[in-house]
């Protein structure tokens, strides 16, 4: 149904503090976050698309979050090459968001530690609880370069944390209903 | 506490709290309405040839429940307005476009590049002189490109002829929808960066739409082949500040008229020589009324107070079918999140009692559908249902028919 507005209302009155707190544990910076939540708000709303209710419509939008997020290392991955061809300099080379932050926390200073996109799988895993293949789906990767990134981060993590994670037993099966295109 | 997963929901919700600083819900969502309705807008135009299959179904359902039995079905016309401007038929060898139950037609076989899209020469003066019934404009604009495919962060325009020939026409942000074609002045008008840009296809210079002081948005056709644009401040609120009514291709309005004394957050479409002023939410007894506004060029507005059964929750508008009509869906109960259940109804313009009738279930959802499958499109809206339009879909395309003025 074309009843997008009230939905797009309730996300983001309720539902967007949470938002903004997911793609600030992906970027580590807030104002790269708030664009993130918006760019991916429009992204969602902006197309036709049917939510049977809130949860489902924020689901979808962390998805985006997270796909967007990604996008965006890509690119700028793709900039710092091209700036190394032609010989320029950037002001941290290295840098992906996750060394710009000021960590507050011991968990968001051992997210800091993990590359963009074992940030993202990570979090499409244990915060959204999307198996292997629908983290894959949802960040364009290969099923198998979601568990390494999934395995690696969780041996970081716990590590860090003193978490006894296991990627393995920790795998989530697919909820998707009628199967991902 | 040594569980990940509860550290990072901790975590998750200590970086929720320190978000609400300077939280202004209300003009983000003004931010979000205005570029997703947009977007909408545009989606809607360039889909409609898709849906007018099912709508010509239902205008022939919906006619016959209301008693007409015998009488013509407005059939393929179902907006006596046409605020959507369906172009003379592509023929169908031309332009495959799905069947009544919804079959995509096979993808073309083209050269494509790394990144999927088709490799096509740029146009030229003699390919636009071809330009005809059948021809349509395509825009391509990024989904989520699978792992190890070149990221693209632009949209791109291309030509199709009938015998599905491609050419390249322009390229604009990854925000950029296209709005309108005007095939016989060779003009493309995309909306990027909150305002509207006319792409000269055979020159290739672009230049703002109207003044570049406002965001236009292009509405619809009237009957007499002017165009109507909505314009609001650009940058600014989602309020509507002006409609104009411009002949194509000229720089100054033929008329315009400021903002007329309607609610604030209204969709608008043109309603035969006229707009209409329809609340975009909280419709309905039991939420914001039932009132609607017809505005007419000379900027008069008159409010209709339409009819619903008691008891009925939160509506939302869909379509016009008839003339004199509207077509509403609404709820059970007063719970706006329970979309599953609900019942559609024709309601009278006039104020009369509105008739309820037996639309398939998800039948709206298949107004996503696209009309034609072209070259480098994977996977887009095909059913109903959420995850199937999601990921990875590598690029979404639309088209805009070719409509002689």
């Amino acid at each position: 149904m074309a009843q997008w507005e009230p939905l797009l209302e309730e996300v983001v009155t309720a539902r967007h503090h949470d938002l903004l707190g997911y793609a600030q544990m992906l970027t580590r910076d807030r104002q790269e976050a708030e664009d993130l939540v918006q760019t991916a708000l429009i992204e969602t709303f902006g197309k036709p698309r049917s939510f049977p209710n809130a949860i489902v419509a924020e689901t979808y939008v962390r998805k985006v979050i997270a796909s967007r997020f990604i996008d965006g290392c890509r690119k700028a991955s793709a900039e710092r090459r091209a700036l190394r061809k032609v010989g320029a300099t950037e002001a941290d080379p290295a840098a992906g968001p996750h060394l710009r932050a000021e960590h507050s926390t011991d968990v968001g200073a051992a997210l800091a530690q993990l590359s963009p996109r074992e940030r993202a799988c990570i979090m499409l895993r244990y915060l959204d609880h999307l198996s292997t293949h629908e983290v894959a789906q949802a960040l364009g990767l290969s099923d198998g370069a979601v568990k390494r990134y999934v395995s690696d981060a969780v041996a970081r993590l716990n590590g860090l944390l003193g978490t006894d994670a296991d990627a393995e037993r920790d795998e989530w099966s697919d909820v998707t209903t009628g199967g991902a295109p | 506490m040594n569980d990940l997963a509860a550290l990072l929901r901790a975590e998750m919700a200590h970086e929720a709290t320190g978000s609400r600083d300077g939280f202004d819900p209300a003009a983000l969502l003004d931010t979000i309405r205005r570029k997703a309705r947009g977007k909408r807008r545009v989606r809607a135009t360039v889909q409609a040839f898709g849906g007018l299959a099912l709508l010509a179904l239902t205008g022939g359902l919906a006619w016959l429940t209301l008693g007409h039995q015998g009488e013509p079905v407005p059939g393929a016309s179902p907006n006596p307005s046409g605020s959507i401007p369906v172009s003379p038929s592509p023929s169908p060898s031309a332009t495959p476009s799905p069947s009544a139950s919804g079959t995509i037609p096979e993808p073309w076989d083209v050269p494509r590049d790394d990144a999927g899209l088709p490799i096509a020469p740029q146009v030229d003066d003699a390919t636009l002189a071809q330009v005809g019934p059948g021809w349509i404009l395509a825009e391509y604009t990024s989904g989520a490109p699978p792992e190890g495919t070149p990221s693209v962060d632009d949209t791109r325009f291309f030509l199709v002829s009938p015998d599905r020939g491609i050419w390249e026409v322009g390229r604009a942000s990854a925000e950029a929808d296209m709005q309108l074609w005007r095939p016989e002045r060779h003009e493309l008008i995309y909306w990027d960066s909150d305002l509207s840009w006319v792409l000269n296809l055979a020159s290739g210079e672009l230049e703002p739409f109207a003044d570049a002081s406002d965001n236009y948005e292009f509405l619809g056709m009237l009957p007499d082949g002017r165009e109507v644009w909505l314009s609001f401040d650009t940058h600014q609120s989602v309020a509507l500040k002006g409609i104009a009514v411009y002949t194509p291709g000229a720089t100054e309005p033929d008329l315009q008229f400021p903002r007329p004394s309607v609610r604030t957050n209204v969709n608008w479409r043109i309603y035969d020589d006229h707009l209409l002023a329809i609340p975009d939410a909280n419709l309905g007894d039991a939420y914001g009324g039932t009132s609607v506004w017809e505005v007419y060029l000379d900027g008069s507005v008159v409010e209709r107070v339409l009819t619903l059964p008691p008891g009925l929750g939160y509506c939302a508008d869909e379509w016009t079918i008839l003339p004199g009509t509207l077509v509403w869906n609404c709820s059970a109960n007063n719970e706006s999140e329970h979309y599953t259940e609900y019942s559609t109804w024709i309601l009278s313009m006039d104020g009369g009692s509105a008739t309820e009738v037996d639309v398939p279930l998800n039948f709206w959802d298949h107004q996503n559908q696209v009309a034609t499958r072209l070259p480098g499109v994977d996977v887009d809206v095909l059913e109903a249902g959420f995850w199937e339009d999601t990921f990875p879909v590598r690029w979404f395309a639309f088209e805009l028919p070719y409509s002689a003025p």
